[in-house]
């Protein structure tokens, strides 16, 4: 620890004086001066001395415990003909006690509130005397009535007023009760009136906290301890003391600013927070370090974690802006927004549209009634009629013109991206008016197909691929039936279908599909190119996601070659296929057609208008792609493009937010983890905005990553629990995907502080149906996972992190080095393969089934380049491993029932002995040199 | 009191040279003291002021730590000791105490805790300078802490440290002295 200088001088002093243990004083000095010490210490040597005779009298005389003088208490005393009879509670400058008046025969308590005797006298007499003349202005049910103020002989200072009988602060209470949201609400809208009529006589509370806000044996609300409340003309006044609860404080508060009204609605809107959250509504500062900027942060983290309907969430934004001119202007207007909010009427705090205001409606009328869906089907039917009454068939278009528009404005959109944003009210609505025009839609066939293909892209814009299949079944078998069938469109919508199939996870009837497709259309070479080319590309991703390289490279060659037998393509299409190809090669670690895929459709968004979205997607892959190749500078280039072009359109896209967290990976990679940091919380701030729960679990996932490698776990598994939280709000669709996304998740959670979270997500992941994963690894290393938390063998008494070591461990800093360390763990197993229980074993066949049929992945796993993720989960393993080998050699435990089971159903597909050898062969083998491509 | 065990633990089990344990006792002996001086305070009399022997057997005995200590913990527990002491009214001075948000537990609040201005700037200082000779010399310090905050007497302390009073004596002199002189430097 670095002292400073003249600390460092002194101790010298000290040692050279006891140094001079016999020695007399005078014989001391006279050492000194034929001493050559610096001249500084010289000094301070004659300052120890002489300050030896003064004396301390702080420290010499007394301890401390006989400097603190004890108040007394004044219990039992006699105050302005009150006599105290207990106290019930204090606060910094003031106790508040219970008293009866004396000799009187009514037997009404009171209470009394005193000045604390040591309080300095003239700041607080200030705020004492207004106190008085405040109360005494106000008179309502809700508010402690003050009775009288006066002073006693000796100078104490009081008020007398109403006792509230059995109160109860309103944060026990709502505890206690058990309310819920709609009773808080109203009880916080009966708050927010009483505030009202108090600033109407120009009375700031100043002070609102739960305390203060009191509820009495008949359930009666009362607010007290206006204590510090200002005339709204003493405002001004920069000299009055500050003195309120931080929770609640307003920024200008406790930035010491000028004091309104509006303090007051940012204080209620806090303690409405408070009481529907349950934890601070304010995050812990020092007032020297504020900024308010953390309150809007944090108070956007508690709401995204609640289930509160939005209105609510935006009265709470609102009221507790920063910006108090952003706030409600009075407390009226926040009075009646709550009122509006219990009654299901649109609310002033949330952005008006279209949408939101027949939300509303709906879902104040019943079903039977929704005007909205009546009016839809007024111009059905009377588009109908008029087809009756007309001989001709009109065209689609001015047949159902008017409800085409309808529903046509329904998806309006301004978002340039169209993200998959949560539209959860045109989802409502659509299904609402498939429920009631069943009968329309049964007949209308030309309606129908539209209608089912606009449901289609809104469930595959929420995520819902399941009910988008169901929709496009709808739609196909609606083409495929009646006499005149078109065929070219029934076509195109099977080949929609393809894509639909490999989204909800179902490989294997999308590949048989996709072949069958492929066979039918030959036959029509007049066909819209696009479908094939579609067609070619589900089954290459199907191929790509089962590891069936060889298929998948096969089909990707025939894509392209069919592609530049058709020239005349769709430029937008050929930019898409070009795109999507470029990620399957790369995945078969084709490096040299992948990088040239993508440069090609990368020129060709940026020359093609409105192509920001797919183009900011396919930098974003790309850019992943280079790391993984250890080409971070290229890397960085691309997602600096990436943020640029979204930054132009709009800075708080979610988009952004999901390149911010892929770029803040990188920055992790080569060591800037500061900036990841901040670049990561940039974007959750923004997905916390947006509510955008698919990318927030991803968000989180990556701000866990960053906590392992700080080695902080706490907050790494509190991370991961949040995105497991978002996880939960998706519809989710790919069952494989998140699987995947948590096993890692999975891992972590298996070390034993964290066991009882693991236990929690296992309960969550059981709830969820898996029917179409079940041939895939993830699932596999799943079934493991469940069977080793079962076991608590495995558990891991290390705190620290187990990825930080293998992937930052100095020693391990080369990629030959890493390789050796996990020959050495593999050689070990390989010996003690005998001695192992059961588990252990269990474990490497989960380890070799990832990795066994592609060496390739395993050497890029070795390399520096990993994808971040991956190198976790395998750095993780590997170490749990260890353990687990750790554990076999000290004990000879035996596998419980259930993990035999999963054991056994492994061992037919697999077989251990050989795998591992060859396994070890190939590493032993394989050279340093990255595999070629 | 739940966490007497740990403490035992800790102060049995591990060396407590090793500053990550000295620590790690520190946090779990503060919130302890913390609590045996607040009940002590309240039942007092009035009339009464605080007794740090009292407060100090207090403590001793709760603790649990009878003579089946070895000597040197017994060093340690009390320097630790001492030093909560000292932050947890140091604390109370500088007004830092969380209590006020828990609403109505009596404590000692501000204005209660000294009768001049002086006295409070005056321990501010000795604070500040405590702090600096725990740098050139933590075993004064330590010593000035039992004496003024814990409440030993030197003999106590010659005691406690294995040692005797004149020497312990002289010790003192030198801590008051360099005291003196840090808080007139910065003056």
């Amino acid at each position: 620890m670095a002292m400073r200088k003249s600390l460092h001088e002194w101790k010298q002093a000290k040692e050279f004086y006891e140094s001079c243990e016999q020695l007399t004083e005078t014989e001391i000095l006279h050492q000194l001066e034929n001493s050559d010490l610096d001249f500084a210490i010289q000094l301070k040597i004659r300052q120890l001395i002489e300050k030896r005779h003064d004396e301390f009298e702080l420290i010499e005389s007394k301890n401390i415990h006989q400097l603190l003088p004890k108040e007394r208490p004044l219990i039992g005393k006699n105050i302005g003909g009150y006599q105290l009879i207990k106290e019930l509670g204090s606060g910094g400058m003031s106790t508040v006690y219970l008293a009866k008046k004396i000799d009187s025969k009514i037997q009404k308590h009171v209470a009394i509130k005193i000045l604390s005797p040591y309080a300095t006298a003239d700041k607080y007499l200030q705020l004492f005397k207004r106190e008085q003349q405040s109360l005494a202005q106000l008179n309502h049910n809700n508010i402690v009535s003050l009775h009288h103020a006066g002073q006693t002989e000796d100078g104490t200072h009081y008020l007398v007023m109403d006792h509230i009988q059995q109160a109860r602060d309103i944060y026990h209470y709502s505890l206690e009760q058990k309310l819920d949201i709609s009773q808080i609400a109203e009880l916080i809208q009966l708050v927010a009136q009483t505030l009202s009529y108090a600033h109407r006589q120009n009375i700031i509370h100043r002070d609102l906290k739960p305390a203060n806000i009191l509820i009495d044996s008949n359930g009666t609300m009362k607010i007290v301890d206006f204590g510090i409340a200002l005339f709204a003309k003493d405002a001004n006044n920069r000299d009055s003391t500050r003195v309120f609860t931080l929770d609640s404080a307003s920024p200008e508060q406790i930035q010491g600013e000028k004091i309104d009204f509006r303090t007051d609605i940012f204080s209620l809107g806090a303690l409405l927070l408070q009481l529907l959250s349950l934890q601070s509504p304010t995050p812990k500062a020092k007032p020297s370090h504020y900024n308010p900027t953390n309150v809007s942060k944090h108070v956007s983290r508690l709401l995204a974690q609640t289930q509160l309907k939005p209105d609510l969430k935006n009265i709470i934004q609102t009221a507790m802006h920063i910006d108090r001119n952003r706030r409600y202007k009075s407390m009226d207007d926040f009075a009646k927004d709550l009122c509006r909010y219990l009654n299901n009427e649109p609310v002033s705090a949330s952005p008006d549209s279209y949408f939101y205001r027949s939300k509303k409606f709906l879902q104040r009328n019943t079903l039977g009634s929704s005007l909205f869906g009546i009016i839809v089907l007024l111009v059905i039917v009377s588009a109908l009629l008029s087809i009756n009454n007309n001989a001709q068939l009109q065209s689609f278009e001015d047949r159902n013109k008017q409800s085409m528009l309808i529903i046509d404005a329904l998806f309006e959109q301004a978002d340039p991206f169209l993200s998959g944003k949560n539209s959860e009210e045109l989802v409502t609505l659509l299904e609402k008016i498939e429920k009631e025009k069943l009968t329309v839609l049964a007949s209308d066939k030309e309606f129908a197909d539209y209608f089912y293909e606009k449901m289609t892209l809104v469930y595959n814009q929420n995520g819902n691929y399941h009910k988008a299949l169901e929709s496009k079944r709808k739609q196909i078998q609606l083409l495929s039936s009646g006499s005149k069938i078109n065929q070219p469109r029934l076509f195109a919508k099977q080949s929609d279908e393809l894509s639909l199939l490999h989204a909800t996870g179902d490989y294997s009837q999308s590949i048989s599909k996709a072949k069958t497709f492929l066979a039918k259309i030959a036959k029509y070479p007049e066909l819209d190119p696009a479908l094939t080319l579609n067609a070619y590309t589900t089954l290459s991703k199907c191929y790509s996601t089962l590891n069936r390289t060889a298929e998948d490279n096969l089909v990707l060659k025939q894509a392209l070659s069919y592609m530049q037998e058709h020239p005349d393509l769709n430029p937008e299409f050929k930019a898409d296929l070009l795109g999507s190809m470029a990620i399957s090669y790369y995945k078969n670690n084709n490096k040299t057609l992948s990088n040239q895929l993508f440069d090609e459709t990368i020129q060709l968004n940026r020359t093609l208008p409105n192509r920001k979205k797919t183009l900011v997607a396919n930098l974003r892959n790309y850019a992943t792609a280079n790391v993984n190749y250890g080409d971070f500078a290229k890397a960085e280039n691309l997602y600096q493009e990436s943020i640029s072009i979204i930054k132009t359109i709009d800075p708080k896209h979610p988009t952004l937010a999901s390149v911010y967290f892929r770029y803040s990976a990188l920055l992790a990679r080569t060591n800037r983890l500061s900036k990841a940091k901040i670049l990561i919380e940039t974007a959750i701030n923004i997905l916390i905005e947006a509510q955008d729960d698919v990318e927030l679990f991803m968000a989180y996932q990556y701000l866990a990553s960053i906590f392992l490698r700080e080695n902080n776990m706490l907050d790494a598994l509190k991370s991961i629990l949040l995105s497991h939280q978002h996880m939960q709000k998706q519809y989710s669709l790919d069952n494989s995907r998140m699987l995947k996304k948590f096993n890692l998740s999975m891992w972590i959670l298996m070390i034993k502080p964290y066991q009882k979270h693991a236990t929690e997500v296992l309960r969550f992941l059981n709830e969820t149906d898996y029917s179409h994963s079940i041939n895939t690894n993830e699932y596999k290393i799943f079934q493991v996972q469940q069977a080793l938390i079962s076991h608590s063998a495995v558990y891991n008494d290390h705190k620290l992190s187990l990825i930080s070591h293998y992937l930052y461990d100095p020693k391990l800093s080369s990629n030959d080095k890493k390789i050796q360390w996990l020959q050495k763990h593999i050689e070990l197993a390989k010996e003690t393969a005998n001695h192992y229980p059961e588990i252990i074993k269990a474990y490497l066949h989960v380890w070799m089934l990832e990795f066994k049929e592609n060496n390739a992945i395993f050497s890029r796993y070795c390399q520096a380049s990993s994808p971040w993720v991956n190198a976790q989960e395998f750095a993780l393993k590997i170490n749990l491993m260890q353990q687990c080998i750790n554990y076999a050699s000290r004990y000879n435990d035996k596998a419980p029932l259930k993990f035999n089971q999963v054991l056994d159903s492994l061992k037919q597909q697999t077989k251990v002995q050989t795998i591992l050898e060859e396994f070890v062969n190939s590493l032993t083998n394989s050279n340093n040199t990255p595999h070629s491509l | 009191m739940q966490i007497t065990h740990e403490i035992t633990q800790l102060l049995e089990s591990k060396d407590l040279t090793q500053k990550q344990h000295i620590n790690e006792l520190f946090d779990l002996l503060y919130l302890e003291i913390k609590a045996i001086a607040r009940s002590q305070l309240n039942k007092l009399n009035p009339d009464q002021s605080l007794s740090a022997t009292v407060l100090v057997n207090e403590c001793y005995l709760k603790l649990n730590m009878a003579s089946d200590l070895k000597l040197r913990n017994r060093k340690h527990f009390f320097c630790i000791a001492a030093k909560c002491m000292r932050y947890y009214l140091m604390d109370l001075l500088k007004g830092k105490s969380s209590q006020k948000r828990e609403g109505h537990e009596t404590e000692l609040s501000l204005t209660q805790l000294t009768l001049e201005e002086e006295l409070n700037i005056e321990l501010y200082q000795l604070d500040e300078a405590l702090n600096e000779l725990e740098q050139i010399d933590p075993e004064l310090a330590r010593i000035v802490e039992l004496r003024f905050f814990w409440g030993f007497s030197l003999d106590d302390i010659a005691k406690l440290f294995e040692s005797n009073t004149a020497k312990v004596y002289q010790q003192w002199l030198m801590a008051k002295s360099l005291l003196l002189n840090l808080i007139d430097g910065d003056a």
